[in-house]
């Protein structure tokens, strides 16, 4: 346990240094300010490293990180400037107990995830399977990653808990419930540095403790599925390209492309989430945000590229669908049955208590910023979230699996990104709608 | 602007409200998983599935495989769950619990049979054994392929 939490302080000094060669930490002031987003930036880029080399059958331990940290701050002490002045925002008493009360139930979370044993079906079929194999061959032995199912899904979660399993000197399947915990800080701690740089503590506490205290979101991260991990960087990835629409905030594009780029390595519907926000970031930016935005796409395609070579290479399939039937009239036509089923369970789990309220917070936030006539952050939200839930829809309905079946397994889970991504919005929404010049900006 | 405003103190509430529901839930389930699991200590045990191939089970095969060693898995025909037949879930474990070997799906590409549950023979697959090594416990043989 020691070690997988000093191995955490590493991803924190590799985040940290990386914050100011990409840009988002202009000076020490600003990186300091800036340093909650520095841990999941370093797990995002630790974790991307290490599916990469991984496809060549190189492994990433303890070392491999730290040397990365090194050259990372490197270049980081060349590039820090004198601290320029920083806005502070001010400190709210209520704002900063929400959100040390999220941290609180995560504190307690991981706490038991360090006795949790390895349970659900996925978590040990697929997702410990796959990391016990890496950690086992040093690498994506091809007779086991292009045999034992599902292999088109990427290496990203795998990778990360072979890193832990190098800091541990072993496999174990209990302690690598303890990586997800401190996903779960991570992103509390990312979530309100990004809302509190823009919007009111007691909106940011309140967001942040919503997501975090969803019953949904602490089963899910426990159980060592991908769907939540997915969700973090998605929503954060989709945070920080709202806030480039909102106010051309352009050091955090680079971050965008890192957490956006970390989702479509987490799972295969993880390019679909991104997908859809990048179309929702050009048609809500408009010619002024293209360039970024078009960037931060491009970003994200050659962070994505790796795996689609050695699936390519490979010639990995999706048993489970075949994308070019979403375009095949006949196939959609012979397979109509299947929409009315799909759209009821995908709106009714994205819409039950198990998320608490927030789905109907989202759609709070994206009727507060229309009314507030910030019609650009609206119509991303609301563009991003209906490609996803069509998007999920449409996977469903081409899928070869019985619907019932499909449906119970993975419609629960499939909806984390959709729920998270849009509730983690809400309080940027709604703050821009408080700023009250709104209309004036667009 | 009032009724942005409005909206923006209902995003508020909406979020006050939603972890009032679930903070209370959440805290109670993560205490009643920690009350469930503590004192189980081992590093590879997965919870419940174990029985499809007990503790006792994988040290007798992992003995008698080489890492790298490719396997098939026979197991007896059955269902487990809907939609998962028993030797789908079977295999599905021992991919996970037997590596660093490798499972491979077709016996004639195997070095080992590794045969799981009662009455199961790998004489049945038709291969010739160098070796067949039955666990004194019962429910898994492992017969080494001749070459």
């Amino acid at each position: 346990m020691t070690r997988i939490l000093l191995l955490q302080l590493l991803f924190l000094a590799l985040g940290a240094g990386a914050l100011p060669v990409l840009g988002i930490a202009r000076d020490r002031a600003q990186l300091v300010a800036r340093l909650p987003l520095a841990y999941l930036a370093g797990v995002a880029i630790a974790g991307i490293v290490a599916a990469h080399l991984a496809l060549l059958d190189a492994g990433v331990g303890v070392a491999e990180v730290s040397v990365l940290a090194a050259l990372f701050w490197l270049v980081a002490w060349r590039r820090l400037r004198t601290p320029v002045a920083i806005r502070r925002p001010p400190f709210h008493i209520a704002g900063a107990i929400l959100f040390v009360l999220a941290l609180v139930l995560i504190a307690h979370l991981t706490r038991m995830l360090e006795t949790r044993p390895l349970y659900e079906w996925d978590g040990w079929a697929i997702w410990a399977t796959k990391a016990r194999a890496l950690f086992a061959f040093g690498g994506a032995y091809k007779p086991v990653f292009t045999t034992y199912p599902p292999v088109q899904h990427p290496l990203f979660l795998p990778a990360l808990e072979t890193i832990d399993f190098h800091a541990l000197g072993r496999f174990d399947g209990t302690l690598l419930h303890v990586q997800l915990g401190m996903l779960g800080f991570g992103f509390s701690a990312a979530l309100w540095t990004l809302l509190r740089e823009r919007v009111p503590a007691l909106l940011a506490g309140a967001g942040v403790l919503a997501v975090v205290s969803a019953t949904a979101f602490v089963k899910q991260l426990s159980t060592n599925y991908a769907d939540v991990p997915l969700a973090i960087f998605f929503a954060l990835g989709s945070l920080c390209l709202a806030r480039w629409l909102a106010e051309e905030e352009a050091t955090l594009l680079p971050l965008a492309a890192l957490f956006l780029g970390a989702a479509t390595l987490m799972k295969p519907e993880g390019l679909l989430f991104v997908a859809a926000a990048l179309v929702a970031a050009l048609a809500a930016g408009g010619r002024p945000r293209l360039r970024g935005t078009a960037l931060t796409g491009a970003a994200v395609a050659v962070l994505l590229l790796p795996w689609r070579i050695f699936v390519a290479v490979h010639d990995l399939k999706n048993p489970e669908y075949s994308l070019g039937n979403a375009v095949n009239p006949s196939y959609l036509a012979h397979h109509a049955g299947r929409l009315g089923p799909t759209l009821s369970s995908v709106a009714g789990h994205a819409f039950s208590l198990d998320w608490g309220l927030l789905a109907p917070l989202a759609v709070a936030g994206i009727v507060a910023a229309v009314l507030a006539g910030r019609t650009r952050l609206a119509l991303y939200a609301s563009l991003w979230t209906l490609l996803s839930f069509a998007g999920i829809v449409l996977v469903f309905w081409i899928s070869v699996v019985p619907i019932d079946l499909t449906l119970r397994w993975a419609a629960y889970r499939t909806v984390a990104s959709l729920v998270i991504g849009a509730a983690a919005l809400a309080p940027l929404l709604a703050g821009e709608a408080w700023r009250g010049y709104g209309a004036a900006r667009g | 602007m009032t009724s942005a405003r409005a909206a923006t103190l209902a995003v508020v509430a909406l979020a006050l409200a939603s972890a009032a529901i679930t903070f209370p839930n959440a805290w109670s389930w993560v205490s009643s998983e920690r009350d469930s699991f503590v004192g189980l200590n081992s590093p590879t045990l997965v919870f419940k599935y174990q029985e499809l191939l007990p503790e006792e089970g994988v040290t007798f095969v992992q003995r008698r495989l080489r890492p790298r060693e490719r396997y098939y898995l026979l197991a007896r025909k059955g269902s487990l769950f809907a939609g998962v037949t028993y030797p789908t879930a079977v295999r599905t474990f021992a991919r996970y619990a037997l590596l660093p070997a490798v499972q491979v799906q077709d016996p004639h590409a195997a070095e080992a049979i590794v045969g799981v549950g009662v009455g199961v023979d790998p004489a049945a697959l038709g291969l010739h054994y160098a070796k067949v090594e039955r666990d004194p416990n019962g429910g898994v043989v492992v017969a080494q392929v001749a070459r």
